[in-house]
């Protein structure tokens, strides 16, 4: 039940990116209403404070706001969402940039292979789910 | 506020210094975890807080006052050991807590109880020691206390109560609160701290939030605690 | 605070205490009636009378050391030992907690007294046939117009319970002082109680000598409960100073 975390960051930060992501992903869909910090906490097995704190910079962020019903929910202005998306997917892009250069490749190398694992990634979903052995837990 | 406050604390046995002048100051609405290895003072600490002890010099203060009847009214202790009477039932045991601590939430224990589902005519010494121990720290987490001083709440349990007892303290405490989180098993408590006190031999060596601690060394708090405590 | 001490000391003890003085009561109406067909049997030994009465007698010794225990048990466990963790939490000054201690083991003695007492009247109403009852009832008025059950045979029963009860706290106390003067030998608890008990003991009857030889018994009732108040307050402000300002718990 307890997530797990990484060592080296502050959790309340490595807690914001997981929200984020689910915020993007619709896990937590637009307009709806998020758990109360303390059951967060709970459900996380962290200190209440440091929900607290991700939350409010969620907050800060336009992801999140607050109603005067006392609980919190994901924003509904898709112009927030879509810059949400578009940052999630610059930093993972930047990341893999970062990884291709150091193993030596340039800009139009990557921009063909990324090119040519989108074109097989598309044709693998376009398959029909084979429904054993490809998927295992 | 400043709900507990430590000025050149020391308490020594005989020969042996429990406590070493030591300096310390907690606020409430924070978990702290009071971390060291044995003998560092942890227990000594906390007895002194509740006046299980007197210290031999130097000040402790819970909430301004130095620990008597009226603080012990705003501090939940939980013990490092089986304190209640073995001879007591559950429900006696809700009577008996609810009879002398006015801040003591009955509903809210017998519900956490009934998660357990102990029968309330079973006493304290026929159960196993990990109910007991889940006993002790719902009687302790139903009080609306301003102070909750638990020592060692989770060491010799087994992983899946340890998430039981953290759970239920995330839970269970009152908001404003100050939780003393008494351990040596960094790792599994970590992730519920807000600050970390490090303490040895008697004296207080570090006293940083969690999360400065993770930025500053780049590691969890428990690998710091063993680089600072490798012997 | 006090009365909720008291309280849960009594509860501790009833588990004890029912089923003995359950089975006392039991066997005083089994002596009561059995002794009837004693006077009537022809030579033969009545068993169920002899072997009642025995046990009665052997009962009423278990339910003194019970109390003795009971009351020892109840502040070295309860008080110093892992219940220590819990009494102590409460809030509660310690001084309240010996008064609780010293009331409870008072009422457990005068439990004891009742218990005794009410199984002689269930022996005496049982054994006594009817022709028994009838010249007891023609006894009645002849008792009191002898003894005047006036202020002074009444005052005079007050005075053996108050000495009684006294006498009592200060044993009680004195068994708790010995226990918390144990307490400061850790390692040695026990042997230091039995080690202070027995030198206090020995001091009392020293001091009593000392200052009077020839017993209170002259003074007068007054005087001798002062005396033991005296002893009592010494005692208990020793057993507070130890376990207010000197606990260690384990």
């Amino acid at each position: 039940m307890k997530w797990e975390f990484e060592n080296g960051r502050p959790i309340y930060l490595q807690m914001i990116t997981m929200l984020k992501e689910s915020i993007a992903n619709g896990t937590y869909p637009p307009g709806s209403r998020m758990p109360s910090v303390r059951d967060f906490a709970i459900e996380a097995g962290v200190n209440p404070n440091t929900v607290q704190k991700a939350f409010a910079e969620l907050e800060r962020d336009g992801l999140l706001h607050t109603e005067r019903t006392n609980g919190r929910n994901v924003t509904e202005d898709q112009a927030v969402l879509h810059r949400l998306r578009s940052s999630l997917a610059e930093e993972s892009i930047d990341e893999m940039l970062r990884r291709l250069k150091k193993l030596g490749m340039n800009t139009k190398e990557i921009e063909e292979l990324v090119a040519d694992r989108a074109d097989k990634n598309d044709a693998l979903e376009g398959r029909p789910a084979e429904g054993t052995g490809e998927e295992s837990k | 506020m400043n709900m507990l406050e430590c000025t050149k604390l020391t308490k020594q046995y005989g020969s042996l210094t429990a406590l070493d002048e030591m300096d310390l100051t907690l606020e409430s609405g924070k978990i702290v975890g009071l971390l060291g290895p044995n003998g560092s003072g942890k227990t000594t600490l906390i007895k002194i807080a509740n006046r299980l002890l007197q210290p031999t010099s130097g000040e402790l203060k819970i909430a301004g006052e130095v620990p008597n009847e009226h603080t012990k009214a705003i501090v939940s202790y939980l013990p490092d050991r089986t304190y209640l009477p073995e001879w007591m039932k559950i429900g006696e045991l809700l009577e008996f807590y609810q009879d002398f601590f006015e801040d003591f939430d009955m509903a809210r224990a017998q519900e956490l109880l009934k998660d357990l589902a102990i029968p309330s005519d079973r006493p304290m010494k026929k159960m196993s020691k990990g109910t007991k121990d889940k006993v002790q720290l719902i009687l302790t987490m139903s009080r609306r206390a301003k102070v909750y001083l638990l020592d060692e709440p989770i060491a010799g349990v087994d992983p899946a109560a340890r998430d039981y007892i953290l759970r239920t303290i995330i839970a269970n405490y009152e908001p404003d609160a100050l939780v003393l989180i008494s351990t040596h098993l960094i790792a599994d408590v970590e992730s519920v701290l807000d600050e970390a006190v490090f303490l040895r031999q008697g004296k207080v060596i570090l006293h940083e939030s969690i999360d400065s601690i993770r930025e500053r060394t780049g590691e969890s708090v428990d690998a710091y605690f063993r680089e600072v405590f490798a012997c | 605070m006090l009365g909720k001490l008291i309280k849960y000391d009594l509860k501790a003890g009833q588990r004890y205490f029912v089923p003995t003085y359950s089975v006392m009561l039991v066997l005083a109406a089994v002596i009561g009636i059995s002794s009837r067909f004693d006077r009537n049997a022809a030579g033969n030994t009545n068993y169920i009378f002899v072997i009642s009465t025995m046990l009665f007698g052997l009962l009423i010794m278990a339910a003194v050391i019970l109390t003795i225990y009971l009351l020892v048990d109840r502040f070295y466990h309860n008080l110093l030992g892992n219940e220590g963790y819990l009494m102590f939490a409460l809030p509660v000054n310690t001084a309240t907690h010996i008064l609780a201690k010293i009331i409870t083991s008072l009422l457990w003695m005068l439990l004891g007294c009742a218990m005794v007492l009410l199984s002689g009247l269930i022996i005496a109403a049982l054994a006594m046939t009817m022709d028994n009852w009838y010249e007891i009832m023609k006894m009645i008025p002849y008792i009191f117009s002898r003894y005047q059950f006036n202020g002074d045979a009444f005052m005079q029963v007050v005075q053996v319970l108050l000495v009684g009860c006294i006498t009592v706290v200060m044993g009680v106390t004195r068994i708790y002082a010995s226990i918390a003067a144990g307490h400061l030998w850790s390692g040695h608890r026990i042997l230091g109680a039995a080690l202070a008990f027995i030198g206090l003991t020995i001091l009392e009857v020293i001091v009593a000598t000392t200052f009077d030889p020839a017993g209170f018994n002259t003074s007068g009732v007054l005087p001798l409960c002062l005396y033991q108040l005296v002893w009592i307050v010494l005692y208990g402000i020793f057993t507070w100073y130890v376990l207010d300002r000197h606990l260690n718990l384990d």
